[in-house]
């Protein structure tokens, strides 16, 4: 038996259960339609102004950065399985399985020092920072 | 006599790896001292890597690596890049344009806020470039491909308070994102037809593919699409004028020339690779033709639509897909009744020639911007005066681009329309040379404003910046010395053209 | 070589349940039937245990660490306060946000939940239990829970409530920061086995380290790599929200997060998702470091259970315990200390690996 359709029958179930469980809570469930309870949460206050608001652009910094370290990890996987199997078969020095590897980490982190000094992580910055952007061209 | 360290293989791939190299290198440098205005360290540090690059890559060629005769080429990682004396030939193409935009952009972003970021992103640009230049294997050409175009989209697009480079970055982006889709597109058919991405892989496995020539063929197409923006050809040539115009004069240089020229490597290696021409016509995909079609309409219309713009800049874009279209006679011509090797020689020695005028011409508009004259060819008018060293260079450049006898666009122009002629391909020629005369009005329009008109307003004295200026007249003296040059440089070219093509 | 596709050697869940109906006489028909039976019971263990947890264990966990009682009204230790919060809270009116966006709504409770169940299905719960061993079993795992993330972005974003919005926000960077740490960390455990293969670490594990008075005391990777061990917790506390990297729901600062709009059915879906997700990252540290449903006496399905609720308890003492970062405090935990951290983690491992081998 091809093992997928276990995960396959595992997704249904996970869809299904969730779809049971509302089909459940629509039988037994009260509707009271009345507006004003559906006006959104903002402290019981009236809501002001929309929801679509301007948020931190560094969540848009570390979605960025996010995706080249998680591309990296991908690519690292299929290494990390061979390189036990690679040193102990004794075709390879240790030098030539360990050193793309190195390489490979080497280049990320500078990638990853570059952002981190140019503030990339940083979530708030100082007010000499500020200052020292404000002065840029 | 015994050599002194016996390199290893990978380290044919060195000038690649050195601009790599050289990019990491300017990362660092920022990583430690962000925002470091110290120009002429970055630039210094860029230059240093592109100049290694180049040396590394010229001491290569006459060492004879990529010689089947002499060292060999290299076939590295399983076939996905090679080495060879083409891939070389481009390398060299490719460093000494980032060279010559190095050393311009110590002068011109001179305010710039994102010094470090600037080179490092060129030098990235570039190392895609030389991969390309190296790839062997569609996989490995798509990633270049990607890794030349991804930082070329921020280089387009640094002048961040510009609005025009802005946009100019978004719209390249656009047309950019639409064409890898294309290609990589193009790249999973050819895929599904062959069953191979490394390019003598497929070759040797097109007869396999006789029954899904429909596949094949729209594949073929599609990878021509990714070509033609990489080149900057029709049917994807918008982008260029807009790029180019929008972005700081220094990246218009490097991207119409080292980009371009990286674009038809892979093109030429692709399509004289993977898609031999007798097989493809057995299995009744006649790419040639395509060809054919696209130069003559290329360059048509690039020198069309350059010769009715008003704006300098604009029009060397435009001049810019002209030249494209000539270079696309490399490919046309590969019928098989002339001798492919001259005209796909032509094509290469064309992009090595013109990556020093073009660069050179981009240059002076670089040192125009600079000094604040305008944009228009009334701008320039009786600059002559002012500045005579870069505008006499400037019009050699203009003449070279034309194609006017003592200067070195003449000779590759000159062994273009004869590898036309003699694969029989005279329609193309007669366009090539129509269009030629058509250039010479408005390259000579420049010169005139440059020499004879009389400025429009009064203009304070003009500076001299260093870097600026050592490009240009660098590119100047490239362009006329390589004339007596050119014979070792034309048998490197057609050396290097008869490895590929059969 | 495997090919990633596969089958292993083991005998599986759904295998086990064909040979035991019958079912493996019917062809590929009786395969989906028998693989839908296993993954039916799978589902419904996991869910029970988060029935048990959710309105029962956690509240009495929490009780015990503030010195209270908690429920104990309802049936023995007020058990049966398991069957009147789910009527209870099923039964509830659904009240949808007037702008809410419909579809993604009402979607983001389903890849909660959906998701967090995904993943169990490669986990070896011992006793046989194990639905699927594909070559790519870690990866599948890391993959599959990361789906949450969507999950939580479009319930934040669909909600049409600044809290929410924020909150989905702060719930995808956390778990961008962390899954990084979180997957590397991982992997150096994979060097180790040299396999992504569930069941191959699990038995990779099951090797003696060294006895001790005729104790052999088993190589489980949390012995071998403890670092690694402790980083893993850590990253897991931060991919499924806990303290002290609960910001995402931050009650005192952004009411409940992403799911503040939600009610009735659809917050018991988003409430399940994240205690699933707790169990799912029980489930992964006690396979890949603490040998997986490997024990001495008990029988492995009850030792695998000790073993995530044992990972259950750590999460709900440090709830209690441990004070909640702020946020910039955590992307700089996350991209300065752990990620540095777990690099390092991974390359020393490959290099005394290296070594030794």
């Amino acid at each position: 038996m091809n093992e997928w359709i276990a995960i396959g029958a595992l997704a249904l179930v996970g869809i299904l259960i969730p779809l049971g469980m509302m089909s459940v809570s629509y039988l037994l469930r009260p509707s009271v339609p009345e507006t004003s309870k559906r006006a959104t949460y903002e402290s019981g206050e009236v809501p002001t102004g929309g929801t679509r608001i301007r948020f931190n652009i560094q969540y848009y910094m570390v979605a960025l950065l996010f995706v080249v370290f998680d591309i990296e990890t991908v690519l690292l996987f299929p290494w990390a399985v061979v390189y036990r199997d690679a040193l102990e078969s004794g075709e390879v020095t240790l030098m030539q399985a360990l050193g793309p590897m190195l390489l490979f980490v080497a280049i990320l982190v500078v990638g990853l020092a570059w952002a981190w000094r140019n503030g990339a992580v940083q979530w708030a910055k100082s007010p000499r920072q500020v200052e020292l952007e404000a002065n840029r061209p | 006599m015994a050599p002194l360290i016996e390199l290893h293989s990978w380290s044919a791939l060195a000038p690649t790896l050195i601009l790599a190299l050289t990019g990491l290198v300017l990362f660092v440098f920022d990583s430690i001292d962000p925002r470091s205005t110290n120009r002429s360290a970055l630039a210094g540090i860029s230059t240093a890597g592109a100049l290694a690059s180049l040396g590394v890559a010229v001491w290569y060629i006459v060492a004879g690596v990529g010689d089947p005769t002499r060292r060999g080429t290299f076939d590295l990682f399983g076939g996905q890049l090679i080495v060879d004396q083409m891939a070389l030939f481009f390398m060299v193409v490719v460093a000494v344009v980032t060279a010559m935009v190095s050393i311009a952009s110590y002068d011109y972003f001179l305010e710039h806020a994102y010094q470090a970021e600037y080179y490092s992103l060129m030098l990235l640009a570039a190392t895609g470039m030389s991969t390309m230049a190296a790839a062997n294997s569609l996989v490995t050409v798509f990633i270049a491909l990607e890794l030349a175009s991804l930082p070329s989209f921020a280089l387009v697009a640094i002048l961040k308070t510009n609005r025009g480079s802005v946009e100019a970055g978004l719209k390249y982006f656009l047309i950019g994102a639409l064409s890898s889709a294309i290609f990589v597109y193009g790249i999973s058919l050819v895929y599904g037809a062959t069953g191979y991405m490394q390019l003598e892989a497929i070759a040797q496995n097109l007869e396999g593919a006789e029954g899904f020539s429909g596949l094949l063929g729209l594949g073929v197409v599609m990878l021509i699409g990714g070509f033609a923006y990489k080149t900057a050809s029709v049917p994807f040539h918008f982008w260029a004028p807009e790029a180019y115009e929008g972005a700081p004069a220094p990246i218009s240089a490097f991207l119409s020339s080292a980009s371009k020229a990286a674009g038809f490597v892979i093109a030429f290696r692709v399509f004289a690779t993977a898609f031999p021409i007798e097989t493809m016509a057995d299995i009744g995909i006649d790419w040639t033709l395509a060809f054919v079609i696209l130069a003559i309409v290329t360059m048509t219309i690039g020198n069309f639509a350059a010769a009715t713009q008003e704006n300098v800049k604009r029009m060397l874009a435009y001049s810019s897909v002209g030249h494209a279209g000539y270079a696309l006679i490399g490919l046309a011509g590969l019928t098989g009744t002339g001798s492919n090797d001259v005209v796909l020689g032509a094509a290469m020695m064309h992009l090595l020639v013109y990556g020093f005028m073009n660069t050179g011409a981009f240059l002076f508009i670089a040192l125009a911007e600079y000094w604040g004259v305008g944009r228009t060819f009334e701008d320039y008018n009786g600059l002559a005066k002012q500045a005579p060293m870069a505008s006499a260079a400037m019009t050699i450049f203009m003449f070279s681009l034309a194609g006017i006898p003592p200067f070195g666009g003449f000779f590759s122009k000159y062994f273009l329309l004869t590898g036309a002629i003699d694969a029989g391909l005279l329609v193309v020629a007669v366009a090539l040379v129509v269009n030629s005369a058509l250039s010479l009005y408005y390259y000579s329009r420049l010169v005139k404003a440059l020499w004879i008109e009389e400025p429009v307003v009064e203009r304070d004295s003009l500076t001299q910046p260093t870097g600026l200026y050592v490009a240009i007249i660098f590119a100047a003296v490239m362009t006329v010395v390589i004339l007596p040059g050119f014979g070792p440089v034309a048998d490197t070219a057609i050396e290097a053209a008869a490895a590929v093509v059969p | 070589m495997l090919a990633p596709l596969q089958n292993g050697d083991t005998y599986l869940f759904p295998e086990r349940i064909a040979d035991l109906t019958g079912l493996s006489e019917y062809g590929t028909a009786g395969d989906l039937v028998a693989a839908f039976i296993a993954a039916f019971i799978v589902g419904n263990l996991m869910l029970a245990m988060t029935g048990v947890a959710g309105p029962w264990a956690k509240r009495k966990i929490t009780a015990a660490f503030t010195d209270r009682i908690a429920v104990n009204r309802i049936g023995p230790f007020g058990l049966l306060i398991i069957v009147a919060d789910a009527v209870r809270l099923l039964s509830k009116e659904n009240i949808i946000p007037e702008n809410a966006d419909r579809p993604a709504y009402d979607l983001a409770p389903i890849v909660v939940a959906g998701s967090a169940m995904l993943g169990f299905a490669v986990i070896p719960m011992g006793s046989g239990v194990q639905l699927a061993d594909p070559e790519v079993g870690l990866a599948y795992v890391f993959a599959v829970s990361g789906i949450a993330s969507i999950g939580l972005v479009m319930a934040g974003y669909a909600s049409a409530n600044k809290y929410s919005l924020l909150g989905g926000l702060r719930a995808v960077a956390q778990n961008v920061a962390y899954e990084i740490p979180l997957v590397v960390t991982g992997m150096s455990v994979v060097i180790f086995a040299g396999s992504l293969q569930m069941s191959t670490i699990v038995e990779a594990q099951a090797e003696p380290l060294l006895t001790v008075a005729g104790v052999a005391i088993p190589s489980w990777y949390a012995l071998i790599n403890p670092f690694a061990f402790v980083l893993f917790i850590m990253a897991n506390l931060a991919e499924v929200g806990r303290n002290p990297f609960d910001i995402p729901e931050a009650p005192t600062e952004i009411v409940a997060g992403y799911q503040t709009e939600y009610s009735s059915v659809y917050f018991v879906l988003i409430y399940l998702g994240e205690f699933l997700h707790i169990f799912l990252g029980g489930a992964l540290i006690a396979t890949i470091f603490l040998g997986g449903p490997a024990g001495p006496v008990l029988p492995g399905i009850v030792w695998f259970i000790i073993k995530i609720w044992a990972v259950f308890l750590l999460t709900q003492w440090f709830r209690s315990a441990v004070p909640r970062v702020r946020i910039d405090q955590l992307i700089e935990i996350g991209w300065k200390g752990m990620l540095v951290l777990a690099f390092a983690n991974f390359v020393l491992t490959a290099i005394i690996v290296g070594l030794i081998a």
